[in-house]
């Protein structure tokens, strides 16, 4: 289970997430959602250890983690897929997956890993000794995803998934994550803007506004309350 | 100009050896966006720890060899933890002036250390020459031109094909990315600083016999190294080399000319850069940058 306690992530004299607390339990998909500058970036770099609370705590498993340095966190089994499809660009594709796998040793079953992540997602296997950065959009949005499961973690941090990719795209990278959460028995941690699409995959949601969590609840009830879906998740 | 093969050969032994340091630059370049000024004068401080090894204490060369290029690989990624790292997210300026101050640290230690006497130190080739094409050819030429591209092959070698390799790649390529993949950056940027260090200590120590050990020895080369990086287009591992080897045969062939020598030789040698940047203004290996506005 991972659970955030009260943290708070300053930017300078910035106070960029403001007191948050989250909480994500074994096998749940969690949505964060809320508007652009809302803060949902910034909770997810913290968590990854790119950002440093500045008060609060983080714990994963029975431990704390807040205090350590972005490689340990993944090695504690959370990966981050980064907005913005940060592939390795001039590397290929199939390098790619390989450095998803990068702190573990054993060969073999990376490589096993490695073709099922190319039956998730057949068009990674077409392009495998491709450069990463001459992907379209979506096919780099399944890479970073598959990246990421590369290195078969227990918890998920997904970014912004549905940025800047066609409404057919987003369906088809939501339908195959849905598949690959059941199958990896997988928590994630998903931050979206496009609130409609992460609530029919999520089973609970806070939303963000200015750093501060103004409204949780379970999907469910979130997509049944016309008034809140109107003021805060804008459909 | 005299276009024989026994000037191209020697061209190609010294070019090997500003194709080494130029190789350390890029590495480093690349992968952090920093010029490291110190690069020549690290190398003349291992190649003095391997004279000391070879002369003062009396080993066989090629075992003072490796631990001069040891102690460069330990050196290059000490300096990177204790002196780049801490200002490694300052601006530009910042960074450059940390690696001209390590320069002169350099320096001076050699020269406290070992003081500015020049210093034969023989070379490990045997003195002849083999007969090639009608012409004479030195072992020595022969043996650092071979060396210092068994060297840079072996660097070649560890980044495409090792894990390691393939982690500085990323680190390169996407720092944020490869923190996110569980690598640890300073780790993998330490140890670039300590291959080009050992790379430059290679370069360094094949040098010594030609160019005679001094603390100022690699400040020359350090210049035509900056040069032969920038003619491989900067980011170009395998351009750097080839610039290297450029700069070394069209400086012995320059040098030949009689109403040029070796006094206006580098002069001639850098009128050809700018020849070739004319030409390809992003270097034989770079590729031009588009930035859309």
């Amino acid at each position: 289970m991972l659970e955030l306690r009260d943290i708070v992530v300053r930017y300078g004299p910035v106070v960029a997430v403001d007191r948050v607390s989250i909480r994500v339990e074994e096998q749940q998909v969690v949505a964060l959602l809320g508007a652009n500058g809302a803060g949902k970036t910034t909770v997810l770099k913290a968590i990854s250890g790119l950002l440093p609370c500045a008060s609060g705590d983080i714990a994963w498993g029975g431990g704390v983690i807040s205090k350590l340095p972005p490689h340990r966190i993944v090695r504690a089994g959370i990966c981050q897929v980064p907005e913005g499809r940060e592939v390795f660009a001039g590397l290929s594709v199939y390098d790619n997956l390989r450095l998803g796998a990068y702190l573990r040793r054993n060969r073999h079953a990376v490589r096993s890993d490695i073709d099922r992540m190319y039956e998730y997602f057949p068009v990674l296997a077409e392009r495998r000794d491709q450069a990463a950065g001459t992907l379209s959009g979506g096919e780099q949005q399944m890479l970073v995803i598959a990246r990421a499961l590369m290195s078969s973690p227990a918890m998920l941090l997904l970014d912004e998934p549905s940025l800047g990719l066609a409404p057919l795209v987003v369906q088809q990278v939501f339908s195959i994550l849905r598949r690959i959460c059941d199958d990896m028995r997988l928590s994630v941690l998903l931050v979206e803007q496009d609130a409609e699409t992460a609530l029919s995959i999520a089973s609970y949601a806070y939303v963000l506004e200015a750093g501060r969590v103004v409204v949780e609840g379970s999907s469910v009830a979130m997509q049944g309350d016309e008034s809140l879906r109107r003021s805060y998740l804008g459909y | 100009m005299h276009l024989d093969l026994q000037l191209i050969t020697s061209g190609l032994a010294i070019g090997s050896v500003y194709g080494s340091i130029a190789l350390g630059l890029v590495l480093i370049y690349r992968s952090t966006g920093i010029l490291n000024f110190a690069q020549g004068e690290m190398a003349t401080f291992s190649t003095y720890i391997g004279w000391s090894f070879v002369v003062s204490v009396g080993m066989p060369y090629w075992v003072g060899f490796l631990l001069a290029v040891l102690a460069a690989f330990l050196l290059g990624a000490v300096v990177e933890r204790v002196a780049i790292r801490p200002v490694q997210n300052q601006p530009h300026l910042t960074v450059v002036i940390v690696t001209l101050g390590l320069f002169l640290l350099f320096n001076a230690l050699s020269l406290k250390f070992w003081h500015s006497d020049v210093r034969p130190f023989r070379s490990p080739f045997p003195s002849g020459s083999v007969h090639v094409l009608g012409t004479y050819i030195s072992w020595v030429s022969i043996g650092i031109f071979g060396v210092s591209l068994i060297s840079m092959a072996f660097v070649g070698i560890v980044f495409r094909f090792t894990k390691v390799g393939l982690a500085m790649r990323a680190v390169t390529s996407n720092p944020m990315a490869s923190a996110l993949m569980g690598i640890s950056n300073g780790r993998i940027l330490s140890l670039g600083w300590g291959l080009s260090a050992a790379v430059g200590a290679i370069a360094g120590m094949l040098a010594a016999n030609r160019l005679l050990l001094d603390p100022n020895m690699m400040q020359g080369v350090l210049l035509y190294a900056f040069a032969a990086a920038v003619i491989g287009g900067m980011t170009s591992p395998v351009g750097a080399v080839i610039g290297g080897l450029v700069m070394g045969v069209t400086n012995a062939l320059v040098s030949s000319v009689s109403w040029i020598g070796s006094d206006l030789s580098l002069a001639a040698t850098f009128i050809v850069l700018v020849l070739i940047l004319l030409v390809r203004p992003q270097g034989l290996f770079g590729r031009q940058i588009e930035v859309r506005v």
